[in-house]
């Protein structure tokens, strides 16, 4: 009887600490980590540029509770459109449908987590312009030099900084 | 003089029996009084939504209006390929990963309950098994030379059956260039982040402050619902069920219903808080098989056939569900607006004892009993329109915040969509995000 007590004592313990898991367990975070972009995929080589014909595309990705995300949309310096996002919820799943301006964008996620702490995530996105989706539906590509200009990858620069402001 | 008269005449007599043949038989301008009947084939089942997505990584799926009966014309379609196509035993059963065919551009047509493939086609069709289909997703090829492809998707067991439609010339891009319109766009949950807490796939609305979604408020109201029980009123909507109208029982029961009887024939209760209820008192003799496909048929003849379900209702329903009570199918059907789904309150439920807005059982052919509202639908008019800018994450976040107080572990939902909540007649409704878990709506 007391050997079936003390085994039932280690359950219920060992319910409780797994009942602790109070927000959806599969989605782990490291100590460090806050906020991770899912979609558009982002950790690419460095020359690699993402390209879209999209006007809109939904950015979804994982964060933890409470954090607070706006998503900026910039072009030329110039901020093209704003996405207040709000506090991720329970799910610690967030998304936001951006429009894209043409040619180059930088969507610039910025977030404050739950114990006061900033940060930024910016990625590249370059969206082709609608005159060249046209091209594409009607050409027919046998060298490369058919191809409208920037459709060719190049190999400057570009892709994900993370910048972690203030502690 | 006599042979040559003999020759003209058996000429003439040959010539006319000639030209009868072909006006009977054939000939272009010929009235074919032999021709063969065509093999008859009954309305497919509707699908609840038909929704164009525009593929890619970055898909998202745009809903296909049916104010105007336009899903008449799209299924039909479908019917028609189905119907000419005749390598069904080609058909490819697959389990490859679902998610990837949303990628593709595409029609689909959604269904709000398993169909088999005879009942999506209008007909039985030769296969190895009879397969559940959730949901049929047309691909459509980019050039007018290259195939189409069906797939008929069943989320719950994961797997697709794939079938290429060789001949070409439908208007499956057609309807596909003529919806893909900038309205409000809806992410297909299989590709979503969300996706984990979402069984199968529903099309949430990708919403938000600088993307919200325009709507108006709908009204419910009883045109029948008398004050002072002026029956001649009500005789107008109902005496059609009756053989001899003239003969039928009038009686009042408790609580505002007035019972029509017509002796071992029919009957009617008419309930002043909105429902009309029909029940066949025949002995049901014959025992006539018949399929669930045949029965949805009999009961959308039975619904067009009655003044006392509002017209305004009347085209905007779908199949919620059809179940199986002591042999016959009862058939639930509830009501679609503007793309939104109309829910019937619980409480209204329960004082109104009915679950959809049209309940109807049907056995051996023969309409058993059938129960529905007696409500118009009509949208409110207002001279400002109406934003909605909640976002789908919102109503998933609560519900899941909410299971989780309740110790629930990775709740999966069933849907998750914008509806109207009906409640009371005679007031606004606005839209509102609805989660459906186990069985229930709930409204976070």
């Amino acid at each position: 009887m007391k050997l079936n007590q003390y085994i039932f004592t280690l359950i219920i313990f060992g319910a409780v600490l797994v009942g602790k898991v109070d927000t959806y367990a599969s989605i782990d975070f490291t100590h460090d980590e806050y906020v991770r972009i899912t979609h558009p995929v982002t950790d690419y080589d460095e020359d690699y540029i993402l390209t879209t014909f999209e006007e809109h595309i939904n950015i979804m990705g994982e964060a933890k509770v409470g954090t607070n995300i706006t998503i900026s949309v910039v072009q030329e310096q110039v901020l093209y459109k704003e996405y207040i996002l709000g506090e991720v919820g329970a799910t610690q799943t967030f998304n936001q449908l951006i429009e894209l301006g043409e040619k180059d964008n930088q969507i610039v996620l910025e977030y404050t987590t739950i114990e006061k702490e900033i940060g930024v995530i910016v990625v590249d996105i370059y969206r082709q312009p609608e005159e060249h989706k046209l091209k594409i539906k009607n050409y027919i590509v046998s060298t490369p030099s058919d191809l409208p200009d920037n459709l060719v990858e190049k190999t400057t620069d570009t892709g994900i900084q993370i910048i972690m402001i203030g502690k | 003089m006599l042979k040559l008269k003999t020759i003209m005449l058996s000429f003439f007599i040959l010539l006319s029996i000639i030209q009868t043949i072909h006006l009977w038989l054939g000939g272009s301008l010929s009235h074919i009084f032999f021709e063969e009947t065509a093999v008859s084939t009954l309305s497919p089942i509707s699908p609840k939504n038909i929704w164009v997505n525009t593929g890619g990584n970055y898909t998202h799926s745009y809903l296909i209006p049916n104010e105007q009966q336009e899903y008449e014309d799209i299924i039909a379609e479908l019917q028609q390929a189905l119907l000419n196509y005749t390598d069904f035993t080609d058909a490819q059963y697959k389990t490859q990963d679902i998610s990837q065919l949303f990628n593709q551009q595409g029609l689909i047509y959604e269904y709000s309950l398993p169909v088999t493939i005879d009942e999506i086609v209008g007909k039985p069709i030769p296969l190895n098994y009879n397969y559940k289909i959730n949901t049929v997703f047309i691909k459509i090829s980019d050039s007018n030379i290259a195939d189409n492809n069906i797939y008929f998707i069943n989320y719950l067991e994961d797997y697709y059956i794939e079938i290429i439609l060789q001949d070409g010339t439908y208007e499956f891009t057609n309807i596909y260039s003529l919806f893909n319109t900038n309205d409000t766009k809806y992410q297909p949950s299989i590709k979503d982040i969300k996706s984990q807490f979402i069984q199968g796939n529903v099309f949430l609305a990708n919403i938000s402050n600088t993307l919200p979604i325009i709507y108006t408020n709908i009204i419910f109201k009883n045109e029948l619902q008398q004050d002072n029980f002026d029956i001649q009123n009500i005789e107008r909507y109902i005496d059609h069920f009756f053989e001899k109208p003239i003969m039928k029982e009038i009686s009042l029961l408790l609580g505002g219903t007035i019972e029509f009887i017509e002796s071992q024939k029919n009957l009617i209760r008419y309930s002043n808080r909105g429902t009309i209820q029909y029940i066949n008192l025949s002995p049901n003799t014959f025992t006539t098989p018949m399929s669930k496909l045949e029965g949805y048929n009999i009961v959308m003849d039975f619904i067009n056939s009655t003044d006392s379900i509002h017209p305004t209702i009347k085209n905007r329903l779908y199949v919620s569900d059809i179940k199986i009570e002591q042999e016959a199918y009862v058939y639930y059907l509830d009501i679609i607006k503007n793309g939104h789904t109309i829910i019937l309150n619980e409480n209204l439920q329960t004082a109104l004892e009915i679950n959809s807005a049209i309940e109807i059982k049907v056995k051996n052919h023969n309409i058993i009993e059938g129960k529905w509202i007696t409500y118009s639908l009509e949208e409110e008019y207002s001279y400002i329109k109406y934003q909605f800018t909640e976002g789908y994450s919102v109503p998933i976040d609560k519900m899941y915040s909410m299971l989780q107080a309740q110790n629930v572990e990775q709740p999966k939902f069933e849907n998750v969509e914008l509806v109207y909540e009906l409640s009371s007649i005679n007031k606004g409704i606005p839209i509102k995000w609805g989660v459906k878990y186990n069985g229930r709506w709930h409204f976070p």
